[in-house]
């Protein structure tokens, strides 16, 4: 890919993720847009363009249309191209991808880009219902299979494989949700042991309750521009360095092996792109709707070898103060699964990272991560970002 | 296992012959849109596994029902729902055999 000038964030914005009661979907978004924009200290009658992710606010809440909805509430100018994008649980991720694209090419020097979802107003089932419409509904959507069932075939299959235990797919649970008992962000911020992991009901075998992130209402933003004016906005821009954006599988049964190659393709672009080796990377937000997907994602991404991620967990490698710190904020795991909002969450994360003022700080953090996986293998997104100290 | 195996009707490109579970709209390989039904017989070996608990409010007088990735001849693979009796447990590289086929797709028991 031909880069044609280089892009950086100068303004991140964020809700909290949790059961958010009296938070309709158009004031999620609205808001974490205009701490956005507010962060970045811009005249928001610069935004050229927005670009908004959401996946199924349509299916739960009705609501349609929401990135031209949100842009007059936040006061945006009339000339804004609006477009929100649809990638299941990659929505805010593809959203970045967008926005970093059409600045990267020339096309646009300021754009809003951001995710959201609301959840909490509807029942287990109707959740796992919508999120269902990401599967392949002429090929797997009738079967009965659900993306917790998706990511419990990939759990028995990498433990055929590589001899992963079931203990170190709950240590990622318990690593995350120590993590963010720190977070005033996350959902969930209370630690839970191994025993209460393992002894937790099952959900999709082997996968049990605390081996899933729970569901939240949410909303992220960022506003990026060319790095040659990020400096008259922000005391501390955060260069996107590379950007990939994958494709895997519609169906489970497609999987080549216990791996997704959205992930490997996403990651393999923008690695490239930044010129630099997944060992170069200081701390990673990674897409853990599950615990093992945590631990395929930092197989897919290349910071272990396949078969390696179990272990590394067991090993602390990824703890805060590990080789790879991952999920610092607390992940999925613990912050929630606002679908379509998660993208653009761990983005905010990893810019206060980059920006030295994370709850969890990882030392001298320069070089940042940002992983989203959508639906069950099918799409991916790698962001590498760069801070300057 | 007594039952009578059932064959499987495979999509066949009419074209290059590339073999694909059904439905398919569009050889991939070479672009042909002209498909017919193959049979192949329903026998092959669990690729992995799992066991729904909390389902889609479609399915949730169902639960809890197993469910495995099936790797048939010629390495195609499709997703089944499983027939277990009681003493039975799913394991990777079982043998497994296509029972029949409804509107939940595939069902499959180890042989």
């Amino acid at each position: 890919m031909i880069v044609m000038r280089s892009v950086s964030i100068i303004g991140v914005g964020t809700t909290n993720f949790g059961i958010l009661e009296g938070m309709t979907i158009k004031k999620l978004a609205s808001s974490a847009c205009n701490r956005a924009i507010l962060d970045a200290k811009l005249d928001r009658g610069n935004i050229q363009a927005f670009f908004l992710g959401n996946y199924i606010g349509g299916i739960l809440e009705g609501q349609e249309t929401l990135a031209p909805i949100v842009a007059c509430e936040i006061g945006l100018q009339k000339n804004v191209a609006c477009t929100k994008v649809e990638g299941a649980c990659c929505s805010a991720g593809i959203a970045l991808r967008q926005g970093y694209l059409l600045i990267a090419s020339g096309v646009y020097d300021f754009v809003l880009v951001g995710g959201v979802e609301k959840m909490s107003g509807a029942s287990t089932a109707k959740n796992t219902e919508a999120l269902a419409a990401g599967m392949d509904k002429d090929m797997e959507g009738y079967t009965g299979l659900t993306f917790p069932g998706y990511f419990g075939l990939v759990a028995n299959r990498h433990m055929y494989e590589y001899g992963t235990t079931i203990e170190q797919i709950g240590m990622v649970s318990v690593k995350n949700r120590k993590n963010a008992v720190k977070n005033p962000r996350a959902r969930f911020r209370k630690e839970v042991t191994l025993e209460e992991v393992l002894h937790s009901r099952l959900v999709t075998d082997p996968l049990k309750l605390f081996d899933c992130c729970p569901i939240a209402d949410g909303a992220a933003a960022a506003v990026l521009c060319p790095t040659e004016m990020a400096r008259s906005f922000s005391d501390k821009p955060i260069e996107i360095l590379g950007s990939g954006h994958g494709l895997g599988h519609s169906t489970s049964y497609a999987m080549e092996g216990p791996s997704c190659t959205a992930t490997v393709f996403a990651a393999k672009e923008a690695f490239q792109m930044a010129k630099i080796q997944p060992s170069d990377v200081d701390v990673a937000e990674i897409h853990d709707c599950f615990t093992i997907a945590e631990i395929v994602d930092s197989e897919d991404i290349g910071f272990f070898e396949r078969g390696k991620g179990g272990p590394a967990v067991e090993e602390g490698l990824t703890q805060v103060n590990g080789r790879i710190p991952i999920n610092t904020s607390g992940g999925l795991l613990s912050k929630g699964h606002p679908v379509g909002a998660t993208g653009l969450g761990q983005v905010y994360e990893i810019v206060r990272q980059l920006r030295g003022e994370h709850e969890n700080q990882v030392q001298n953090a320069e070089i940042g991560l940002a992983m989203n996986l959508g639906a069950s293998g099918l799409v991916s997104t790698v962001t590498i970002l760069r801070g300057v100290h | 296992m007594q039952t009578t195996l059932q064959n499987i009707g495979v999509d066949k490109c009419g074209q290059c012959g590339k073999l694909f579970i059904s439905p398919a709209y569009v050889c991939g390989a070479c672009g042909s849109e002209e498909f017919r039904t193959e049979q192949i017989p329903g026998r092959g070996t669990i690729y992995t596994h799992t066991t729904i608990r909390v389902a889609p409010e479609a399915f949730r007088d169902q639960v809890p029902y197993p469910m495995a990735v099936v790797e048939l001849a010629h390495g195609l693979r499709l997703t089944a729902r499983m027939v277990l009796k009681k003493e039975e447990t799913m394991e990777i590289g079982h043998a497994v055999g296509c029972l029949r086929q409804d509107e939940a797709g595939y069902w499959f028991g180890i042989l």
